[in-house]
């Protein structure tokens, strides 16, 4: 997500794009915790949770990623037709990992999670 | 007060607290309290007194449905809009949310650039019943 043009103040600009940077930093603890979730329970509050932020962040398509599992891992909502749970988890996975190697001191722009 | 100025967020992720607190707080210009759960909502609402409360609906221990209740319960919170932020954006869902007694419902992900102007649709000056 570019800065929307909205935002002519430069400060404001700065601030939001500090927040990003500070969102992608806690993506590896988002990421543990729904790798190391004792139930599906978990898991999905935690997916649930990064859906919402991520789309908040200006992050679609990660945010896409999650509500995708978020269907997964939910049978009441399921038709056959789902991606399985473990496919979609390593998906979301990948998408973190880009965002955080994007976001090292050789990486370049956020982007938006895709690869 | 005739005019929304104070706005309290409930929400139990960190990460959207401090985008909320960014977009209505800097870009909004809202005096504006986080609170991380019903419960720390519940505790600070009488003291901080909102115009507008924004409230997460899947929370841990004290659910967002569950806060409204409660909240609605409270002198304070009389004529005091609140408004869900969800993901759950089926017709049926938002009226269910509707029906609890919320004043409206924005779903998620928000648009933070917006959302000060959003929420200013629900808001209207307080009439306090004298009795």
């Amino acid at each position: 997500m570019s800065i929307p043009n909205e935002l002519a103040n430069a400060a404001h600009a700065q601030q939001l794009e500090a927040l990003r940077v500070r969102f992608i930093l806690g993506l590896q603890g988002r990421l543990t915790e729904m790798q190391t979730a004792p139930d599906a329970t978990t898991l999905h509050a935690a997916l649930h949770r990064l859906a919402g932020a991520a789309g908040a962040f200006g992050f679609e398509h990660l945010g896409a990623l999650a509500r995708t599992a978020l269907q997964a891992c939910d049978p009441a909502k399921q038709d056959g037709s789902e991606q399985p749970l473990p496919s979609v988890m390593q998906e979301l996975t990948t998408a973190i990992h880009g965002l955080l190697a994007r976001q090292s001191p050789e990486g370049h722009h956020p982007g938006d999670g895709t690869l | 007060m005739d005019e929304l100025s104070r706005v309290m967020c409930v929400e139990d992720d960190a990460d959207i607290r401090m985008i909320l607190e960014f977009s209505l707080g800097q870009l909004g210009g809202f005096t504006v309290l986080p609170c991380a759960s019903g419960l720390e909502a519940l505790e600070s609402v009488a003291a901080f007194a909102p115009d507008l409360v924004l409230l997460d609906v899947m929370m841990p221990k004290l659910s967002g449905t569950e806060t409204l209740l409660r909240l609605r319960r409270m002198a304070c919170m009389q004529g005091v809009p609140v408004v869900f932020v969800t993901a759950k954006a089926m017709p049926d869902e938002v009226e269910a949310l509707l029906a609890l007694g919320a004043s409206g419902v924005i779903v998620k992900p928000f648009d933070p650039v917006t959302l000060p102007q959003d929420i200013r649709r629900y808001w209207k000056p307080r009439h306090v019943d004298p009795k």
